[in-house]
């Protein structure tokens, strides 16, 4: 009979959460789907348990109970990467992991005993007896958990379900050759948690004709039970009588496209630098290119002298395997924020994705190749700062200057109005807009407009039309806000002119010209 | 001046009435009008005529012209603005909008339905609806067809320009109107369709409005000036930088409407803010080139001689027998009550009584209206529904003896005029209490087949904005984050600020937040002004108006969103200043009780008991009452009602009417309820305000605790008329109350200074008037309730095991769980038997003398499974589990309900021995094994020790009839020095002690400072503890949380009544999960 470890996360949320967020570690903490005050608490902090707060309360009634606790949103990306942190940590100690998705992995442990009794990187005081071992194995597990942000519990035994079992104990538990029925005898029924699976009135059903735990139910005739719960009843009496094997399927994992290089000095300027991630990326590119693949976005992670890290993210738009271009890209992205200490080793993670073959359309007009678009575009981020480049969008206002700022895409096509506007079938007249608003004097008799004088402009309204009024936007404060009297007048230099009345500051300008 | 102000009148206006569209209220609307000259002013709100009745209301007091119309949405989504000129018009009108609302949508289940069986309707209901209701569109999913113009619209004044119109949308989209144009004109006739023309300085709209003028020109038709009026200046100039009007108030419902933000609103909301409505001279202004279009809109509006007072609504007539009128058959029907009443022969006071009220009824021309709520009546009685009339008619000897209600007028002294009056000269008001549910709707059904499906409808109830959601949606849309909304909402929930904005700043500062960042200003700002506006229409509980025509020639009907009901578009209060006569048909589950205990009575103890011939005044039940034995008794089973019991010591029946009243807000926030109790225990002396009071005054020791009180002492001590009165009784009973009452005040205090009473003595009167202003009682209805109260007194006094089956047949209702109830019933000696699939019923049922609990209390069994096992005993009896599988076709989960209950104990098996049997039956009746007993292999299950049988009878019915879950803790308990509830009667005051027990109540009144009230039950009764505001932030969670509580601390005791002033707290970890949840109170 071979022997299977399990290292477990228990509470894999919130381990999550505290593991990426260790600042929350003394307050009450209770995690939900979403931010509504009625969802569902579905996980809590040991702090949240002791202050009263339960699962599955509404956010509402934790506030109510604990009005300090913190109600966050669950987050799948820290639980993902806290299940990779585990399998790495697995991994680490056997060749052999099995993932359980979410919160587990088995490790093959046959064999691992005599390994490790020979290393001097388990305790060597330790009696050298096979559970003794199998205990100081997995304690080294536990701890180099620990080191990656992980509270895990480990458990060892004949079977897949034994070493669950035994990990759901709590701390490091190893369940001794031959010792497993009397181990598995006193589990309590709950811990199987049967609830969530299907036939998930088992857990009821046990729990009303009083059986307790696993030793319980193995008592019972299976025959009787088989005819009664069929199948699933049958199994449990298997796993209660230590019988049933789940078999061990170790798997790879993803491979991921990753090349580090540590240094022996560090490096603090960016053309050495760039030097040395320039072999990282050709060997990734080549690992992706033998399989047919290309580069999308790509990580960095610089160990610094300062024993801090650097981790970045360089997002590249359209994947490809052009080594100028991604180098480029990464080169800006240290320029526009260059490390904090030197650098003393790199890891190169790229994501791999598949080529998308492109034809572009023969009556399109030609745009610019990704890879250099991106790469302007990343320079032009670099010089005036992220927030700063783009393309403007008029916004949906009766302000007529309002713009915002969108990320660069390809020009819009024009299409028609699909709503109809008042004098829609009217024929537009083109309007050219001054930016910023020129401000103009203007003399008005009776409160129309009668000359206007301004720098480029100086003439007589020969014909007016207005005011059109517009105001809005008082949601913005006494600052924000506007509130206009707009006029298109017909000036005796020969140009129509559009113009406004600032009503709150009586100041003439003038905005557009007709052409 | 006065000619511009004569020629241009505002036809085109929209109020809060058009949800979510208009931003002013119709009295604000007229108010503004009224300030500019405005000799009248015409209202259209969307699809409804919803603002009418306030509208007209406020310009009869503003002396101008109210006229009535409605925008109506076409199927593509075009509107049209229509106005009444005459009645006639007006009711083509209300039945356009009906057509449109009530058009049935043919639904798949319904044509499936033809030519089947009757199944019930959705809701599972057989008996009420002879064929499953129609189904109507959705609110606001309503819209008119062409049909419906050509049906109803000649006559009525059309203006077809505005950007929504549908010519105005065709000429946007460049296609010709003109012969949509001739078919209007066709359908309005000649002269009566307008073409529109609104000038809002918007340079699209006078494009239109010049294609708008070809139009009219090449068609003939004539234009009218109109400005669209959608929201109204705010009155005061406030600091938050909103403006001095209310369009940023609209432009916030807009975007309620759209789901949006204000920055992501964009062009949705209006370019600028001249919707409102203007001065004649700048309406004239703004149209000086087409002073045509000015004077047409005066011209309009003097065709328009239609107003709500017009409206022509009549009650039904009652079919009287050959040779009879009204007044004479209502003479012959009281006088035959009344001898059932009072016996054979009638005493002089009580024939003197009826003369005097049926000669006011006949004067007052009412005799068919009491024939027509004496049908209702009768139906019930025919149909073996129990009806009890409550509110005012309850001061009547007539409705007394008519059956209406069930309090003797006569002996109660009760007054008559605050029934009816000769010189409110107004309807009167008659509610129905009825037994809640099924038996309701039928006598709601009754009403709709009596008087034709037009004939009938419920009011409707408009729903205003709450503080804590008004600031939810208008922080969402002044775009806060979601979790600052919440935050903000929760903080708003704690208060409510409408009177007073700094307080609110205060709490939100306190909750750290800037209260002087300009966004939440306006957020305070606008949440202050949207708290007035309707939010949208919901269905009355209960009031149900009936007409002589069809009401809908009345005002519109549409569905209500129950199935088979349909509702008006006004709410109560606007039918009663219309004269539209509503009876309130009021479910009431203690009717239901005493409907259900009443023929188990008869059944088992051979008693014919009638409500209006209890036994009055009986010792024992005044003595139980004083004992504040009252769970389950109507209205004074409470904490706070047991908590005066013991004080109060009523002895007859006037005793328990001032019980109802006095557990109140409105006397107990007016501090009359210790004022009272001291001087009815001569601890203090009984003194008056004002001498003039005592008559007034002197049935309730001096203390004002009646709405009648009330306005006699308004009209005694500041000389206010009957109408006056009136106006302060329904400016009390009315939401919208807080400034009507201050007005009332001034007034109240003027006359009373004129009458000598200033100072003290008149702050005095006027709290306890303003304290009445939302939560009073008549007293005509604390002694309708306190009827019932007696009635329910009486039955568990006397009949205990019938009135708690009853009781737990109509659960949910009252303050407590079906596992409080059958522990009282087995203190008061009824022997509870548990669930037995050879003895139960669906309901729960008397057995020689004890209660049988029904099958209805096994969680998770269908009422239609539980009928079955009825019907299946009824051939023969069960033989054993698996013939009762077989034969009940249960499912396994019900079948393992019925097992872990204990109900298959009948068959010797023990539960955990059942459950076993059970999960080997063969449950398919067709299966060629059903029946068969399974092979007899002998479980190795442990059998239930007592705990774990009294949590099995927690989970599986909520309840249980065994031992109570703390007789199983007791010898610990005796152990650590813990009394019982019973003990503690011996206890002395001021006695540290310690008690533990289920919790079943927690309370934290509003008027109690913080205090949390815990009720606590063991196995010998109930015992109460207070926490103070300290202990219980400390220990909230706790609190909050525990079901099962130890409690140490000082024993209070007074007056009898009884508490542990608590210190210390320990939950006790026992049953979890199983214990049914405690009744909790904010």
């Amino acid at each position: 009979m071979g022997r299977i470890a399990c290292i477990l996360i228990p509470d894999l949320p919130i381990a999550a959460l505290l593991r990426s967020n260790p600042e929350l570690r003394e307050r009450p903490v209770a995690l939900c789907a979403n931010p509504a005050p009625h969802a569902e608490v579905i996980a809590i902090s040991r702090e949240a348990l002791a202050a009263g707060v339960r699962v599955p309360m509404t956010a509402a009634q934790a506030r109510a109970i604990a009005p300090d606790i913190l109600i966050v949103r669950r987050s799948p990306e820290a639980e993902r990467s806290a299940f990779e942190a585990l399998l790495d940590v697995s991994e680490s100690i056997s060749p052999l992991v099995e993932p359980g998705m979410p919160d587990r992995a088995w490790l093959d442990f046959d064999g691992l005993a005599r390994l490790y009794n020979h290393s001097e990187a388990i305790d060597p005081d330790r009696p050298a007896s096979e559970s003794g071992a199998e205990a100081a194995i997995a304690n080294e597990l536990k701890r180099r958990a620990h080191r990656v942000g992980l509270e895990t519990t480990v458990g060892v035994g004949a079977s897949k379900e034994i070493a669950y079992l035994a990990a759901r104990c709590g701390g490091v538990r190893v369940i001794d050759h031959g010792r497993e029925r009397e181990f598995l005898d006193w589990i309590p029924i709950e811990m199987l948690d049967l609830a969530g699976k299907p036939g998930g009135d088992l857990e009821l059903v046990l729990a009303r004709w009083g059986i307790r735990r696993l030793g319980d139910l193995a008592r019972l005739d299976p025959r009787a039970v088989a005819s009664r719960l069929g199948t699933e009843g049958l199994e449990l009496i298997r796993l209660a009588r230590g019988e049933r094997l789940a078999p061990f399927v170790p798997r790879r994992r993803t491979e991921s496209i990753g090349e580090t290089v540590e240094l022996e000095y560090g490096i603090e300027n960016l053309e050495p630098l760039t030097f040395l991630i320039r072999p990282l990326l050709e060997r990734a590119i080549e690992r992706l290119a033998i399989r047919g693949l290309v580069a999308g976005d790509l990580t960095l992670d610089f160990g610094l002298a300062d024993r801090s890290r650097d981790q970045r993210r360089v997002t590249v738009a359209s994947a490809t395997n052009e080594i100028r271009a991604l180098l480029t890209l990464i080169t800006l992205s240290i320029e526009a924020t260059p490390p904090a200490a030197a650098v003393e080793a790199i890891a190169l993670g790229v994501e791999a994705r598949s080529p998308r073959p492109a034809q572009a359309g023969l009556f399109t007009p030609p745009t610019p190749a990704p890879g250099r678009l991106e790469t302007t575009l990343a320079r032009l981020a670099a010089l005036c700062g992220p927030d700063q480049v783009g393309m403007l969008r008029a916004q949906d206002s009766w302000r007529p200057e309002a713009v915002h700022l969108m990320p660069f895409d390809a020009p819009p096509s024009f299409t028609a109005d699909a709503e109809p506007s008042p004098g829609g079938n009217v024929t537009r007249l083109m309007i050219r807009a001054i930016r910023p608003a020129e401000e103009v004097e203007v003399m008005c008799d009776r409160g129309a407009p009668e000359f206007v004088r301004g720098r480029s402009i100086a003439a007589r309204v020969v014909t007016l039309a207005g005011p059109w009024r517009r105001d809005g936007e008082w949601w913005n404060g006494a600052g924000g806000g506007f509130a206009r009297d707009y006029y298109d007048l017909a000036l005796s230099d020969g140009a129509v002119y559009r113009a406004y009345r600032d009503r709150r500051t009586h100041r003439w300008f003038v905005d557009g010209i007709y052409d | 001046m006065a000619s511009t102000t004569e020629r241009y009148v505002e036809l085109r206006a929209r109020s809060a009435f058009s949800f979510l569209e208009g931003a002013a209220l119709p009295e604000d609307l007229v108010d503004r009008a009224a300030a500019l000259g405005y000799p009248a002013i015409a209202l259209g709100d969307r699809d409804g005529l919803y603002g009418a009745p306030r509208f007209y209301h406020a310009a009869k007091q503003a002396g101008i012209k109210a006229i009535v119309g409605a925008e109506m949405t076409l199927e593509d989504e075009s509107r049209l603005y229509l106005l009444a000129p005459d009645r006639e018009r007006y009711r083509n009108l209300s039945r356009m909008i009906t057509a449109s609302k009530l058009r049935p949508i043919a639904t798949a289940a319904q044509s499936k339905a033809v030519g089947q069986s009757n199944h019930g309707d959705d809701d599972g209901r057989t008996s009420v609806f002879a064929e499953p209701p129609p189904k109507y569109p959705p609110k606001d999913g309503a819209r008119l067809q062409f049909d419906d113009l050509e049906r109803f619209g000649a006559g009525l004044i059309c203006l077809a320009g505005g950007v929504r119109s549908p010519i105005s949308r065709m000429l946007m989209r460049g296609e010709d109107p003109l012969p949509l144009l001739e078919r209007l004109s066709a359908i309005f006739g000649r002269g009566n369709l307008f073409i529109d023309l609104q000038r809002h300085l918007d340079p699209d709209e006078e494009r239109l409005n010049r294609k708008l003028m070809a139009l009219a020109e090449a068609g003939h038709l004539p234009i009218v000036a109109a400005n669209d009026v959608c929201f109204s200046p705010a009155g005061d100039a406030p600091a938050s930088g909103l403006g001095e009007n209310n369009r940023a108030l609209l432009d916030v419902l807009t975007c309620i409407r759209l789901k949006t933000t204000l920055d992501g609103a964009g062009r949705a909301l209006w370019a600028n803010a001249e919707r409102y409505l203007k001065p004649a001279e700048a309406m004239a202004a703004l149209f000086r080139d087409l002073p045509r279009a000015i004077a047409a809109s005066s011209e309009i509006a003097a065709r328009c001689s239609f107003t709500l007072k017009d409206l022509g609504y009549r009650f039904p007539d009652y079919p009287l027998p050959p040779g009879e009128t009204s007044d004479s058959y209502l003479r012959v029907l009281t006088y035959a009550g009344a001898r059932e009443r009072w016996g054979a022969t009638l005493d002089d006071r009580t024939r003197r009584q009826l003369e005097h009220e049926l000669d006011i009824v006949a004067r007052l021309k009412l005799a068919g209206y009491f024939l027509i709520v004496w049908d209702i009546v009768q139906f019930c009685r025919d149909n073996r529904i129990m009806a009890q009339g409550r509110g005012s008619a309850a001061n009547s000897a007539v409705c007394y003896a008519l059956g209406i209600t069930a309090v003797d007028a006569v002996k109660m002294e009760l007054l008559f005029e605050r029934f009816l009056s000769e010189e409110r000269g107004e309807w009167p008001d008659i509610d129905l209490d009825l037994p809640s549910g099924d038996q309701r709707e039928r006598v709601i059904q009754y009403l709709y087949r009596r008087y034709g499906e037009r004939g009938a409808a419920m009011t409707a109830n408009v729903i205003s904005y709450r503080t804590r959601s008004a600031v939810r949606e208008i922080a969402k849309v002044l775009g806060f984050p979601p979790e600052q909304v919440d935050r903000l909402a929760r903080l708003a929930r704690a208060y409510e600020f409408r009177d007073d904005r700094d307080d609110y700043v205060a709490l939100l500062k306190q909750g750290g937040i800037d209260a002087s960042v300009p966004r939440i200003r306006m957020l305070v700002e606008l949440t202050r002004r949207i708290q007035t506006l309707p939010r949208h229409l919901g269905q009355h509980s209960g009031g149900m108006v009936i007409a002589a025509g069809p009401i809908d020639e009345i005002v519109p009907l549409e569905p209500a969103t129950m199935p088979g009901r349909v509702v008006i578009q006004w709410d109560k209060e606007d039918c009663a200043d219309l004269g539209i006569i509503k009876i309130d048909l009021l479910g009431l589950g203690m009717m239901a009780v005493l409907e259900t205990a009443l023929p188990l009575v008869r059944e088992h103890s051979g008693v014919a008991l009638d409500l209006a011939h209890l036994p009055p005044d009986d010792p024992k039940v005044y003595a139980m009452l004083q004992r504040a034995d009252t769970i389950g008794v109507f209205q004074v089973e409470s904490r706070a009602q047991m908590a005066t019991l013991p004080r109060m010591k009523p002895a007859r029946f006037y005793d328990l009417v001032v019980e109802v009243a006095i557990i109140r807000p409105g006397p107990i926030v007016g501090r009359m309820v210790h004022p009272y109790l001291d001087r009815r225990a001569g601890r203090s002396p009984i003194v008056y305000a004002h001498p003039s009071l005592e008559p007034i005054l002197r049935r309730t020791l001096g203390v004002p605790l009646f709405q009648e009180q009330l306005l006699r002492m308004a009209m005694v001590v500041a000389g206010f008329s009957g109408g006056e009165a009136e106006e302060l009784r329904r400016a009390m009973g009315f939401k919208r109350s807080t400034e009507r009452m201050s007005r009332l005040e001034q007034r109240l205090r003027t006359g009373m200074a004129r009458n000598g009473i200033v100072g003290a003595a008149a702050d005095e009167i006027i709290q306890s008037i303003s304290s009445f202003a939302l939560y009073g009682f008549p007293e005509s209805h604390a002694a309708s309730f306190a009827l019932l109260a007696y009635a329910s007194a009486y039955l568990k006094c006397h009949y205990p095991a019938e009135f708690f089956a009853a009781m737990l047949n109509c659960y949910p209702l009252g303050f407590y769980h079906p596992s409080t109830l059958v522990k009282d019933a087995e203190r008061h000696g009824v022997t509870v038997l548990p669930i037995d699939v050879t003895q139960s019923r669906w309901l729960c049922t008397i057995e020689n003398r004890a209660l049988r609990l029904g099958l209805r209390y096994i969680s998770g069994l269908r009422e239609e499974h539980g009928r079955r096992v009825e019907r299946a005993r009824a051939d023969r009896p069960f033989r054993s589990i698996a013939d009762f599988a077989a034969r009940t076709a249960m499912s396994r989960r019900e079948l393992d309900a019925l097992a872990y209950a204990g109900a298959f104990s009948a068959f010797g098996l023990e539960r955990r021995a059942a459950l076993w049997q059970i999960a080997a039956v063969e449950r398919d009746p067709q299966s060629l094994l059903a029946g068969v007993e399974p092979r007899s292999d002998q479980p190795a299950l442990p059998a239930m020790t007592r705990l774990e049988e009294t949590t099995a009878d927690y989970e599986a019915t909520g309840l249980t009839t065994g031992p109570h879950l703390m007789t199983h803790l007791r010898p610990q308990l005796i152990e650590a020095g813990v009394m019982s509830a019973a003990e503690l009667t011996a206890a002395r005051d001021g006695q540290t002690v310690r008690m533990a027990g289920v919790v079943i109540v927690r309370q934290r009144p509003g008027t109690a400072k913080g205090f949390f009230f815990l009720t606590l039950e063991d196995e010998t009764g109930i015992a109460n503890a207070i926490v103070t505001p300290t202990l219980f932030h400390r220990h909230r969670a706790l609190l909050s949380g525990a079901a099962v509580l130890w409690v140490e601390g000082v024993l209070q005791k007074q007056d009898g009544v009884m508490s542990i002033r608590a210190r210390r707290f320990a939950r006790i970890d026992v049953a979890r999960g199983a214990i049914p949840r405690s009744h909790d109170f904010r």
